[in-house]
């Protein structure tokens, strides 16, 4: 096999892998996700061995094909959306209750957000903070398929 | 940008793809391949799969697995009834669609030569 055959193979291999990662972040049951892979496998192989690019099969942003058919699986449920649920509600909680201690005991300092960046009131929860420090929680390799290669 | 022909097609793909099932089952691969051979090329051939899946959920087509001789099975789709009906309904909208549209155009088409025959200042 050429060098050149066996990136085209492993960019391939890199790419189905990382669409079935996402497939299954997103809540689709593993049999339909063995089928998807190998349906979307065969199509990139016929492809390229009829001489077009990965990208004509995929478009030109990965994430979004794996989107689009994830969104037709009806899965059920969004488990990225749930680790950022639950790491937003998680962070709300925290400041929240630090706001409310500190009024209840008149500490009028005010309250750094988890970012670093931006400085909270004690009394407001400030959410642009809370969302970016949760959505660190978020795996991304997934959403970065377009920038593998 | 998109051009007007892919926006055409993607507004008419789901019933293209319904259409090539009903000549015969086949893979994706070779939904794709047809479809270029019509003159329709997608701009991203893998955009035929959340549309299949689609039509897979809606009961208007099945898939199933075919024993291929160089490699693992391949998934083909068929038509169901329900599939043969909704195209029947889709054709339909699409030919009463196509006669509106060919209609505006023809006036269009004729205006454009009587204006031409007889000019004026109106518009």
């Amino acid at each position: 096999m050429h060098r050149a055959e066996q990136h085209t193979q492993q960019r391939i291999a890199d790419l189905v892998d990382a669409c079935a990662g996402y497939w299954e972040l997103r809540g689709i049951a593993r049999e339909h996700i063995t089928e998807m892979q190998l349906e979307l496998e065969q199509h990139l192989q016929q492809a390229i061995s009829d001489g077009k690019s990965l990208e004509a099969v995929l478009g030109p942003n990965p994430a979004a094909f794996a989107e689009a058919w994830a969104r037709e699986m009806h899965p059920h449920f969004w488990r990225g959306g749930a680790v950022v649920l639950h790491g937003l509600v998680y962070a709300l909680s925290v400041v929240s209750t630090s706001a409310l201690l500190r009024n209840c005991l008149h500490m009028p300092q005010r309250l750094r957000s988890p970012c670093s960046r931006r400085i909270c009131s004690p009394a407001v929860v400030c959410l642009p903070c809370c969302s970016s420090w949760a959505a660190s929680f978020l795996p991304t390799s997934a959403l970065e398929l377009g920038e593998r290669h | 940008m998109d051009t007007r022909s892919t926006q055409l097609l993607k507004g008419t793909l789901d019933m293209c793809l319904l259409a090539t099932i009903a000549q015969r089952p086949c893979y994706g691969y070779e939904m794709v391949q047809q479809l270029a051979q019509q003159g329709l090329d997608l701009v991203s051939e893998g955009s035929i799969y959340p549309l299949l899946s689609r039509l897979q959920h809606s009961g208007y087509i099945e898939s199933y697995l075919v024993a291929s001789r160089d490699g693992p099975k391949r998934k083909y789709y068929r038509l169901l009834p329900a599939g043969a009906k909704q195209l029947e309904q889709w054709q339909a909208e699409w030919e009463m669609f196509a006669q509106a549209v060919e209609h505006i155009l023809k006036g269009a088409r004729s205006d454009a030569q009587s204006r031409a025959a007889y000019p004026t200042t109106d518009c």
